[in-house]
């Protein structure tokens, strides 16, 4: 039999007479329905389409017309006369053959498939894992009985604009007081972290170090928690000189350091001091402090004891109680902050430090207490990820806002494709609920095709991104879950958008006049194709602002990374000590801590060591007031607030530090000889006009404001990084350590050394053992205490660009689907100008070029778009731009030259035929 | 319309018969075999496409015809059915077993008009 000509009879269009496609779909949907074996289903289709095309041949060679021809024709596959019989075809359960059809359709396009699963599963995925981070650090309440009345009592921040203080904590003393004043709670308690420096559970050689809480004897009763073992602290275990008390563990801990051994009897060791264990805190309960976590508790009545000389509990300065309480019945947070701002007065009054000038008790009065919400902890971590979070979440909001774009242009294109059978299966007389119910299975299928993937991808991404930001933490902070709340709204969204798209083309199509579709081939889609490009402008758009976002968190990443900090970061060893077990006399101390030095300076390994008293770019900093001397013909202020380090004579050459001018500290500066300072370019620059410093004389005031002994200025050193890395140069003082006589029970310093850091901490155990048997160090390679302070930064510039990349593979699948399509209804146009002579190269070029055109266009309205999204980093950087302008252009070009090039290569009579 | 669900019975019945039969002389495609039921009935019978290819593919199935796709130059490929062995057995009996039927039906009712 021959094709059918391509012109019809004169004064019919080309595309009236039906094909052999036509039949074929014809066959398809009256097949659709019967359970046949797949090879046998082919045979059918192809013979019954024969068939049909031979009844209209010969209706036609009859002399019928057209339609009547087809009616006749299609009659052929009408049900037999006389009802149902044994000859029909034998049909499957309706659901399953709804199902079945479903994935054999999805089977025959497997690109479609792939690209609309992928992209459901990747957005999925995405944000079920921030979510995880999010909920964990953000939204979860405490596990506590109704943490909702759970609130804090914090000194506010008024002169800073009133709101929460960055240090809002109370001391001990001011604690007892409004524990005993406040009416708003049932009972106040009050909790410390291990700000007073971690306990040690080692007894001698390498510190084994525990995070504490200090807690109040009353902080479980008023948290409502009860022990998964023993008993859990009581008001009775917190009573003044309790001696060795009884120690609470975490759960965590209980598995980990003891292997869930029962408790009874049992003790632990803690700074050298032998107690015994109570009980256990049930699982999942990590204290009130948010993505923070705990190893033991103990009362606090126990701090001066374990403490020993760096006990800090009855200490006027020791801002480190956080007060907790419940709410009592009808207060909420505003009438209990109103009482307690009614009472700070007297509490403030009761509690000022002896020690203060007038200033400074001024200033003191002036506070007020306030309460906050804790029903979702106390947030320090929650606060230092809280912005990078929101922004994340916000990006993996756009990405699902990509995705569902991408698969509504995905679905309206195939629903367009499949147009013609739609309506071949309507004129077949295929009721529309049919036809609605395929497209939903179909869109059902793929739905949840999408929510597993998405559940694999979220279930590898979570505990990968909880590694990675816990990485080189001394105590795990938390174990991340997946919330399957949140999953299945997840695939409620997918199911939603897979069901709209999938199902409103099917309907639409229902509307149609069949012999209208069957007439137009499928092709006068003008309606749908702008909505579909509509999409894609969305899509890009959205992936331009993403990629835009993801270049410029990692350039600020890449900015910091090339910043130079003024000393070395790698081969350093920080080490850290603790000499309160050893009770020395304050000035029995620096003699100690020179010993220890000189001893760490005689290992072989060691290039240099220094004491130093705040390590740079740690995340702490000390500042205080000093009066600058006037000098005769130097311009310059007269006061100043500079940062404060104590280090020793070995502090330059340890950290590779730049001492530019006068000289370093020497062995002959001593206690007994005149004190002398070291200070850094940006202190000249700042205080002294940029004159030079050396020969200078300054006093430091102390609370009072009362300055105290005069220092010379003998050094100037390269500036540095103090505080953080991030933070712009500030001016430094650095003081002799081995001039103070009123050193610290703790011992810090750092060693230099290229031997690899793991031998080198066995020296340094070994170099201290022969020093001090009894003593215990925590070490820390220097490189690892600067990235601890860039966490945050890393975690937004990796995600950031690893939802660049999402949103740039969405992106590319997103293009790609739509051109293929776009090519294969072009496919008669490309395969008349190759017949025309148009080389494959040019064919393509048609629609690469519209692919990059529409790219750039895009990439230029998301980085626009993006300015609004992006609060905290300045959006027009014109590299960014450019980058994410040739990005996508690449992307779209890549995306656009598969379908053409698959266009190109069809021969071109066959591509004429087809159509 | 008691009567057509007769016809549609008997042809029901028949319809096996009917294929085999013309299968017998050689192969056939299955727009052909519906053209010559139609044309030699008188267009008293007729197998649409809907009735004819499930029966077609029972009997393929049953193993008493045989389909096979045969190409000619210039033409699309066709599905050929030829009767088997089985399928001749069958034809046997079918027209034996119709035969007395026919007979025995035409005695019981000739014999009341007669």
């Amino acid at each position: 039999m021959p094709e059918p000509p391509l012109q019809g009879p004169a004064g019919r269009a080309p595309d009236a007479e039906p094909r052999l496609q036509d039949w074929l779909a014809a066959a398809r949907a009256h097949l659709a329905g019967a359970a046949l074996p797949p090879a046998r289903r082919q045979t059918a289709e192809e013979e019954l389409a024969q068939h049909l095309e031979a009844c209209y041949q010969a209706q036609r060679a009859a002399g019928a017309a057209e339609a009547e021809a087809r009616a006749a024709a299609l009659a052929e596959l009408s049900a037999p006369p006389g009802g149902p019989s044994r000859q029909a075809w034998r049909p499957g359960p309706p659901l399953l053959r709804d199902i079945r059809d479903a994935l054999r359709s999805l089977r025959h396009a497997p690109g479609f498939t792939l690209a609309a699963v992928l992209c459901l599963g990747l957005a999925i995925g995405a944000n079920a894992a921030i979510f995880a981070l999010a909920d964990v650090l953000l939204l979860r309440p405490l596990p506590v009985p109704n943490p909702g009345q759970l609130a804090q009592v914090e000194i506010a921040d008024h002169h800073g604009g009133g709101g929460r203080a960055p240090y809002g904590a109370v001391n001990y003393a001011l604690y007892q007081h409004i524990a005993a004043a406040q009416e708003a709670f049932t009972d106040l308690a009050a909790w410390a972290g291990s700000a007073g420096g971690p306990l040690d559970a080692a007894t001698t050689g390498k510190a084994r170090l525990v995070q504490q809480i200090w807690v109040t004897g009353n902080f479980f009763s008023v948290l409502g928690v009860q022990a998964a073992a023993g008993r859990l602290l009581a008001p009775a275990d917190d009573q003044p000189g309790c001696g060795a008390p009884g120690v609470v563990l975490s759960y965590s801990y209980w598995r980990r350091a003891l292997d869930g051994v029962p408790i009874a009897g049992t003790f632990i060791t803690l700074n050298r001091h032998a107690l015994p264990i109570l009980g256990v805190t049930p699982k999942g309960f990590r204290g009130v402090d948010v993505g923070g976590s705990f190893d033991v508790a103990l009362p606090l009545c126990a701090e001066p004891l374990l403490d020993g000389d760096g006990a800090w509990l009855h200490a006027p300065y020791a801002w480190l109680l956080d007060p907790i309480g419940r709410l009592r019945p009808g207060w909420d947070l505003e009438r209990a902050s109103a009482q307690l701002a009614a009472i700070s007065p007297a509490m403030f009054a009761a509690t000022v430090p002896s020690d203060y000038g007038p200033r400074a008790r001024s200033h003191y009065l002036k506070r007020r207490l306030e309460v906050f919400s804790a029903a979702r902890g106390v947030s320090s971590l929650g606060g230092r990820y809280a912005s990078p979070l929101w922004m994340l979440f916000a990006l993996a909001a756009v990405v699902l806002l990509i995705a569902a774009a991408n698969l509504a242009n995905l679905l309206l294109s195939r629903a367009g494709a499949r147009r013609r059978e739609m309506a071949v299966r309507l004129a077949l007389g295929a009721a529309q609920a049919a036809l609605a119910r395929s497209a939903l299975a179909e869109s059902a299928a793929l739905a949840v095709g999408g929510v597993l993937v998405g559940v694999a991808i979220a279930a590898a991404g979570t505990p990968a991104l909880a590694a990675a930001l816990q990485a080189g933490a001394q105590t795990p902070w938390f174990e991340f879950s997946l919330d399957w709340r949140f999953l299945a709204l997840l695939a409620a969204w997918a199911t939603a958008i897979c069901l709209l798209a999938g199902l409103a083309p099917a309907l639409a199509a229902a509307k149609t006049a069949p012999a209208e579709a069957l007439r137009s081939g499928g092709r006068s889609l003008a309606g749908g194709s702008g909505l579909r490009r509509g999409l894609v402008v969305a899509q890009v758009a959205l992936a331009a602002a993403l990629l835009a976002a993801g270049l410029l968190f990692a350039g600020s990443l890449h900015r910091l990374a090339a910043v130079q900090p003024g000393f070395r970061e790698d081969h350093v060893l920080v080490l850290d000590a603790d000499l309160s077990p050893l009770h020395l006399a304050p000035e029995a101390r620096l003699a100690y801590q020179q010993r220890l030095l000189s001893r760490l300076q005689r290992i072989p390994a060691v290039r240099a060591a220094t004491m130093v008293r705040v390590m740079p770019v740690a995340g702490i900093g000390v500042d205080g007031v000093i009066r600058i001397a006037p000098s005769a013909g130097h311009a310059g202020v007269t006061r100043a607030t500079p940062w404060f380090n104590q280090i020793s004579p070995g502090f330059f050459q340890t950290f590779g530090a730049k001492l530019l001018a006068g000289r370093n500290f020497l062995d002959s500066d001593t206690t007994a000889s005149p004190p002398v300072a070291i200070v850094t370019q940006a202190f000249a620059r700042q205080y002294l006009g940029g004159a030079s410093p050396i020969g200078r004389w300054f006093q430091i005031e102390n609370m009072a404001g009362k300055p105290g002994p005069a220092y010379r200025i003998v050094g100037l050193a390269a500036d540095e990084k103090y505080e953080a890395l991030r933070a712009p140069f500030v001016p430094i003082v650095f003081l002799d350590a081995f001039q103070n006589r009123h050193l610290d029970p703790d011992f810090e310093a750092a060693v230099y050394s290229t031997m690899d850091l793991a031998t080198l901490e066995h020296e340094v155990v070994t170099a201290v053992d022969g020093v001090a048997p009894q003593l215990t160090v925590q070490f820390t390679p220097f490189r690892q205490k600067i990235e601890g302070g860039l966490r945050s930064s890393l975690l937004l510039a990796w995600l950031g660009a690893a939802f660049a990349v999402l949103a740039l593979l969405l992106a590319a699948i997103g293009i790609y689907g739509v051109l293929a399509y776009r090519v294969t209804l072009r496919r008669r146009e490309i395969g008349v100008r190759m017949a025309m002579g148009a080389t494959r190269r040019q064919a393509a070029g048609v629609v690469v070029g519209t692919g990059i055109a529409l790219g750039l266009v895009l990439a230029f309205a998301g980085a626009r778009a993006v300015r609004g999204l992006l609060f905290w980093i300045t959006p027009a950087d014109p590299w960014v731009l450019c980058a994410v302008a040739v990005g996508l252009a690449m992307i779209g070009g890549a995306a656009a030259w598969v379908p053409a090039r698959r266009a190109a290569r069809l021969p071109p009579m066959e591509a004429l035929r087809e159509d | 319309m008691a009567l057509r669900a007769f016809a549609a019975e008997l042809k029901k019945g028949s319809a096996g018969l009917l294929l085999l039969a013309l299968l017998e002389a050689r192969p056939r495609h299955g727009y052909e075999l519906s053209q010559m039921i139609a044309a030699r009935s008188g267009g008293e019978l007729r197998y649409n496409a809907a009735s004819l290819y499930p029966l077609l593919y029972r009997f393929e199935e049953r193993g008493w015809i045989r389909g096979r796709w045969v190409e000619k130059p210039g033409e699309r490929r066709r599905r050929f059915y030829r009767l088997t062995a089985a399928g001749r057995r069958m034809l046997a009996a079918q027209q034996s077993e119709w035969r007395s039927f026919v007979r025995a039906v035409e005695q019981v009712t000739g014999g009341e008009h007669a």
